[in-house]
C-alpha cells in the first residue's frame, strides 16, 4: 500500500520565502536609504541656500529703510517743507482725480458760447473744495447770461455766483468793448464726456 | 479580503498544520540505538538507495515516548546525526525524518462520514484520535489518509505526534541545519513494502530497538496498528514479540474478522535468533523476512551494502513508495485516496 501521511510542520509563506526575499528586500532598502541621504542633503543644501538669500534680502530692506530715513530727514528740512506741501497738495488732488488742468479748462470751455471768450481762469484751494474764479468777456448781456446759464447747468461745477460785472469801453477805433463777468463756482471735476462713455 | 488568513499564512505555522508527503532525497532516521541515514537517487523513474550511513548512539541518548521529552543527550544526538548526515554528502536543507514508533500514535478510525471541509474534518480526527493521546489533543500534529470511504462508512489512517517532542526530532541538527519536510513513523515506511493481497490478512511485525509494531493490513488497507515495548533481553524480547503477535491475531480474527495469511517480519539491525520460529509457532502462519529489495539497492557494495541489508528497509519502503505515488501527492488527494 502507498502511503501519503506526512507529520512535518507546514512551513508558512514566511518560512518558506523569508530567506529567499530577504536579500532583494535588503536591496531595495539600501537603496531607498541612499536615495532618501541623497534628497535630505539636496534639502539641507537648499535650506542653507535659503537662509543665506534671506539674510541677504534683510541686509538690503536694513540699508533701504536707512536710505529711507536719511531722505526723510533730508526732505524734513524747512527750505523743502513749502515744496513738500505742494507737492503733496498736488499728489493728493491727482489721487483724488479732482483736479485735472486740460479736464478744467474743457469744462470750462464747453460752457462757453460763440460770443463769449474766456478771459482769465483762476484756482484757489478752498475750506469745502477747489474754488475756480473765471473772468469771461462777452460781446452783450445776453451771451454773458448764457455763459451763466451753462454753468449754472453743469455738473463739473456747482454753487455758481457772480462776483462782478463791468463793461467795457469802446477804444480810439470803434472796436472792442462788451461785457466782462467775474464769477466764481466750485469744481467737482471733469466728468467723462459721452464720446469718452461711448469708448 | 482575508486579512487573518493572509496574515496566518505569513506567520509561523501552528502545531495542527502539516505538510502533504513529499519524498527528499535524504531520509534520517532516528532509533533510540542507532541513527541511520539514506540518499535516494532518481533512476529511470524510480527512486534508488545511492547511499546510506549508520551511527550508533550511546545508551539513554534517545528514549521515545509520544508524550515526555525524548532526547536525553541532544549533543550526542547532533554529533552522530551530524555524522550521517556528512557521510551522506547533503547539500540540500530538505531531509525527510523517521522516527520510532513510540514517539507518535497511529490509529485507526472508522466514522460514519467525513465533513467535506478539510478544517472540520481535521477537527473531528483531532478529538477522535485525542481519546488514545497521552497529550492534550491540541498540542498534537495530526496527519491522516483516507483508507475507505463509503456511504455511512469511512476508515481513516491517522498518525499524530505532539508537537513539543517531533520539535526536539527536527532541531537534532542544530539551529539553521535544515528542516524536515517528511517526518513519519518507521513502521509507516515499511508499508509499501508488503505485496497486496485481497484474500487473506497480513501481519507486519517491526522489531526495532526494544520496540516492536504490530500492523494489519487487509487488502490496501490498514485495519491495526500497536506498538508496544519489549524487554531487553532477546529471548525475552522473542517471548514478547511472539505473544504479541499471537494477541494480535486473536483479535484481528476475533474483532475484525480477519484471517491472516502471512506474517511479514521486519527486525533491525538484526532479527534475534529464533524468532521466526517463534513467531511461526505462535500465529500459525508463514513468517516471510521484510528486506529491502535488492534492486532498490544495487549500487551499493561493501559495508554500505551490508547497513542497507541491515538498516535499509524503511529507505527502501519510501523509494518503493515514491514509485507507488508517482509524484508528491497534494494535501487534498492523500486525503482522499
Amino acid at each position: 500500500m502507498k502511503i501519503s501521511l506526512n507529520l512535518a510542520a507546514n512551513p508558512s509563506l514566511r518560512d518558506r520565502y523569508a530567506l529567499a526575499v530577504s536579500a532583494p528586500t535588503a536591496g531595495v532598502a539600501l537603496v531607498v536609504l541612499i536615495l532618501l541621504v541623497y534628497l535630505t542633503r539636496s534639502a539641507w543644501v537648499n535650506h542653507k541656500a535659503e537662509q543665506a538669500q534671506i539674510a541677504d534680502d534683510t541686509r538690503q530692506q536694513a540699508t533701504l529703510q536707512q536710505k529711507e530715513a536719511e531722505l526723510r530727514r533730508y526732505l524734513g528740512q524747512p527750505k523743502y517743507s513749502g515744496t513738500y506741501r505742494e507737492v503733496k497738495f498736488v499728489n493728493e488732488l491727482i489721487a483724488q482725480k479732482k483736479l485735472s488742468v486740460p479736464g478744467l479748462f474743457d469744462s470750462v470751455a464747453k460752457l462757453l458760447p460763440v460770443d463769449v471768450k474766456l478771459v482769465r481762469l483762476l484756482y484757489a484751494e478752498g475750506g469745502n473744495g477747489a474754488a475756480v474764479r473765471i473772468e469771461v468777456n462777452g460781446r452783450n448781456q445776453g451771451a454773458l447770461d448764457e455763459f451763466m446759464s451753462n454753468l449754472e447747468k453743469s455738473p463739473d461745477f456747482a454753487d455758481p455766483a457772480v462776483a462782478g460785472e463791468a463793461f467795457d469801453k469802446q477804444n480810439s477805433s470803434g472796436a472792442g468793448g462788451g461785457v466782462t463777468l467775474n464769477c466764481q463756482a466750485r469744481y467737482l471735476g471733469a466728468t467723462p464726456s459721452e464720446e469718452t462713455d461711448d469708448q | 479580503m482575508d486579512w487573518k488568513g493572509f496574515k496566518k499564512r505569513f506567520t509561523t505555522s501552528g502545531s495542527s498544520r502539516t505538510a502533504p508527503f513529499t519524498l527528499p532525497s535524504v531520509l534520517l532516521e532516528i532509533q533510540p540505538d542507532f541513527i541511520a541515514g539514506a540518499r535516494l537517487a532518481a533512476v529511470k523513474h524510480q527512486r534508488e538507495v545511492r547511499r546510506i550511513h549508520v551511527a550508533e548512539l550511546p545508551a539513554q541518548a534517545v528514549s521515545p515516548h509520544a508524550g515526555h521529552t525524548n532526547v536525553s543527550n541532544p549533543d550526542a544526538v547532533r554529533e552522530a546525526a551530524t555524522a550521517v548526515m556528512s557521510a551522506l554528502g547533503n547539500g540540500s536543507d530538505r531531509f525527510g525524518l523517521l522516527l520510532s514508533d513510540a514517539a507518535t500514535r497511529v490509529g485507526v478510525l472508522a466514522l460514519e462520514t467525513l465533513p467535506d471541509d478539510h478544517r472540520e474534518a481535521e477537527v473531528l480526527v483531532r478529538w477522535k484520535l485525542g481519546e488514545s493521546l497521552p497529550f492534550p489533543a491540541e498540542e498534537a500534529r495530526i496527519h491522516y489518509q483516507v483508507l475507505l470511504n463509503q456511504p455511512g462508512h469511512v476508515e481513516l489512517l491517522a498518525v499524530a505526534g505532539r508537537d513539543q517532542v517531533l520539535g526536539q526530532y527536527e532541531s537534532v541538527l542544530g539551529p539553521g541545519r535544515g528542516t524536515p519536510v517528511l517526518v513519519l513513523p518507521a513502521t509507516m515506511a515499511l508499508l509499501p513494502l508488503i505485496p497486496e493481497r485481497n484474500d487473506a490478512g497480513q501481519l507486519l511485525l517491526h522489531l526495532c530497538c526494544r520496540w516492536v509494531t504490530a500492523v494489519v493490513v487487509l487488502g490496501s488497507r490498514v485495519c491495526f496498528w500497536r506498538t508496544r515495548e519489549v524487554r531487553p533481553d532477546a529471548s525475552d524480547a522473542v517471548a514478547d514479540v511472539a505473544t504479541e503477535a499471537a494477541r494480535v491475531l486473536a483479535g484481528s480474527r476475533d474483532h475484525l474478522k480477519v484471517e491472516m495469511g502471512e506474517v511479514w517480519l521486519c527486525a533491525r539491525p538484526v532479527t534475534p535468533p529464533e524468532l521466526e520460529e517463534e513467531l511461526a509457532r505462535a500465529t500459525g502462519c508463514v513468517v516471510k523476512e521484510l528486506a529491502p529489495s535488492p534492486e532498490l539497492g544495487s549500487l551499493l557494495v561493501g559495508n554500505e551494502r551490508l547497513d542497507f541489508e541491515r538498516y535499509g528497509a524503511v529507505a527502501a519502503g519510501l523509494a518503493r513508495n515514491a514509485e507507488a505515488v508517482g509524484h508528491p501527492p497534494s494535501a487534498g488527494s492523500a486525503r482522499r485516496e
